[in-house]
């Protein structure tokens, strides 16, 4: 089975990606302009969700710091694409090199990719030697730094004031080209031998590093190329957003994107794919009923902000008391109908 | 000279908060294996109540009792309607359930009170200062410091003389054996719980005694800044945790006195820096004993 592991797995992302692709030819054609921006968002989600599982799927460590590889993606891109005209006044602290430079959207989004992966592979070596809780405090902890950075570096990110005026280049079909390359990229590590290997330290560390899995190495892999998804993903988040502050890379939207991950299986690409898609679904239709006013009887409520975040809570505790391993549990979407016709077939 | 001792009273008196919320968070996590998130708004419920009791004029001593005693009754809810259910779930359940608690209790005081800071009232002795010889020294900075060691000796007595403060301990270091020696298990958890909230609630009356305002996300960073000391004393040492609280609340207040001018912003970010690559030498903590690691 494992002389064909390639094959099966492109066949296995092709058919995420064809889902995609589907979605994204309605946009394109049939849908309006706001719906388009949506799809839009949808795509980088996705983006985002499977980078995260790359790493906390496969190694079993769940991440809070991968907002601080958007992050950085996010503030890399900006800055070389922001009108260099108003570089001088918006951000006083670039070396000459990067105020004077402008650089087109791929590029930008490249270069966001590997500064992410250099960061990440400058904190995995410190970070990953800690397991368990302690890995997951100490991954905090990033996030925390980050924040800080991101929030007093201000010749360089300016600050709480946010980044502005970045163009608005995150085009539909250069997020689904993107998204694609991301879930085939996620599957063809998964099931590659370091995906297995450490898929196997994720459900007994001990078991894996005693037959003489390098845990650790094998951890830093998935790690930094999750951080270079991550910040690929923070490039095409600042296009869309066209302005960013600490508050887009902080607590919120880890939140929003782990519950994503949780909610569809954290064991598989699918699995991220499909809690994006429901998640954003989601969050679309309730965050429209935010504007509304409910009356409860005795009780009026004239906007029910935070609606979204209590809808988000439910569902993810939902996950947790009913179904831990998520929507798809271990199994990917291939798998699932090809097991289903073995099945059928020897009726 | 001076500066050092002020230096080391500002450090003394940020490192209690630490502390206090360091050993509630070892407390849970060494009984439960709870990585628990939501600590921190226990903490800003206290914060609230603080705001609210002295707000509507309650008397100072009596805000005293009863910040902590709703923080412990907070806490314990919170362990009898979202945890309990979940008793014995792996590490990364209970991290999700604890992180949306969290995000659902930040979003509760969102919508319930206000996202915007409240401003708590506080009596105008928080701001005497005493002399002594040369030093000006803030009196609340004293009580603060002064007020985490009576808890902490009051809670070590508690730990190690009652019956169920040794039962306590030994669950800590082996929940199952103790199950099997017939101590009931919610009980010790429903404690646990109950000092956590406690310990947080003193914690809340300390920091709001200098900090005075109170918003819906006050809790996280300093609860993030709890766990880092938590593993910096070592996972599971309960003396560890308070000890790594103390040297974060110095090692703050250094960086921030020390570093020039517009860095000193980042002092936060440079003391996790540090602390990070100090768990790079010693993962096990700077008090934890050596644990079995994978390669």
């Amino acid at each position: 089975m494992r002389r064909h592991w390639i094959l099966e797995s492109l066949g296995g992302a092709a058919l995420l990606a064809g889902a995609l692709a589907l979605v994204g030819l309605w946009g394109w054609q049939w849908a309006g302009h706001a719906t388009e921006t949506k799809i839009e968002r949808f795509f980088i989600n996705v983006i985002l969700v499977v980078a995260l599982q790359v790493f906390s799927g496969n190694s079993g460590i769940l991440s809070f710091g991968q907002m601080a590889f958007v992050g950085a993606g996010a503030y890399a891109a900006s800055i070389l694409t922001v009108d260099p005209a108003l570089k001088p006044t918006l951000l006083t602290g670039l070396p000459h090199f990067l105020a004077t430079t402008h650089v087109s959207f791929l590029e930008a989004t490249l270069v966001a990719g590997l500064v992410a992966a250099a960061f990440a592979l400058a904190t995995g070596f410190a970070v990953l030697r800690l397991d368990g809780a302690s890995a997951v405090i100490a991954i905090l902890a990033l996030l925390l730094i980050s924040d800080v950075v991101f929030g007093a570096w201000i010749g360089v990110t300016n600050g709480q004031g946010g980044l502005y005026a970045i163009p608005d280049d995150s085009r539909l079909h250069r997020v689904l080209f993107c998204a694609i390359v991301v879930v085939v990229v996620a599957r063809l590590f998964k099931d590659s031998r370091t995906g297995l290997l450490l898929q196997g330290s994720r459900e007994d560390a001990f078991s894996a590093a005693s037959i003489g899995v390098p845990v650790r190495a094998y951890r830093l892999r998935a790690w930094v190329l999750s951080g270079a998804l991550s910040g690929i993903a923070g490039a095409l988040l600042a296009f869309w957003l066209g302005t960013i502050s600490p508050t887009n890379f902080f607590l919120a939207p880890t939140f929003a994107v782990i519950v994503m991950l949780i909610v569809g299986g954290m064991g598989t690409v699918s699995g991220a794919v499909a809690g994006a898609a429901l998640v954003t679904l989601v969050q679309d239709v309730v965050s429209q009923q935010e504007d509304r006013s409910a009356n409860l009887g005795v009780l009026t409520i004239h906007r029910l902000t935070g609606l979204t975040q209590l809808v988000l809570v439910g569902l993810i505790l939902l996950v947790m008391y009913v179904r831990r391993e998520g929507l798809l549990g271990r199994r990917e979407l291939d798998e699932l109908l090809r097991r289903k016709r073995v099945r059928s077939g020897a009726e | 000279m001076h500066e050092l001792v002020q230096n080391a009273i500002n450090g003394a008196s940020l490192g209690s908060t630490y502390a206090l919320l360091a050993l509630g968070l070892a407390l849970v996590y060494s009984i439960m294996g709870l990585i628990n998130f939501a600590h921190g708004e226990l903490f800003t419920i206290g914060g609230y109540t603080m705001w609210w009791t002295l707000k509507h004029g309650v008397p100072w001593p009596l805000v005293l009792l009863l910040v902590p005693l709703v923080c412990a009754v907070a806490a314990m809810l919170m362990e009898r309607i979202a945890f309990r259910p979940l008793r014995g779930a792996g590490l990364v359940t209970l991290l999700i359930t604890s992180f949306a608690v969290s995000y659902f209790l930040q979003t509760v005081f969102q919508i319930g009170i206000s996202a915007a800071p409240e401003g708590i009232e506080l009596p105008g002795w928080v701001n005497d200062t005493v002399h002594v010889g040369s030093y000006t020294i803030a009196s609340v900075k004293l009580i603060t410091t002064g007020v985490t060691l009576v808890a902490l000796v009051a809670l070590t007595l508690f730990l190690r003389r009652t019956l169920l403060g040794v039962s306590m301990r030994a669950a800590a270091e082996d929940f199952q054996t103790v199950r099997l020696m017939g101590v009931e298990a919610n009980r010790v958890v429903a404690l646990a719980f109950g000092l956590s909230g406690a310990l947080a609630g003193v914690a809340a009356l300390l920091f709001f005694a200098t900090t005075a305002a109170v918003d819906p996300p006050t809790g996280t960073p300093l609860v993030i800044n709890a766990f880092i000391a938590v593993i910096l004393g070592g996972l599971g040492s309960l003396s560890g945790a308070v000890l790594g609280g103390f040297v974060l609340g110095f090692a703050e207040v250094l960086f921030e006195a020390r570093l020039p001018g517009s860095t000193a912003q980042f002092a936060n970010a440079f003391v996790l820096l540090v602390l990070v690559g100090l768990l790079l030498l010693r993962p096990q903590g700077l008090f934890g004993r050596a644990a079995a690691q994978s390669s």
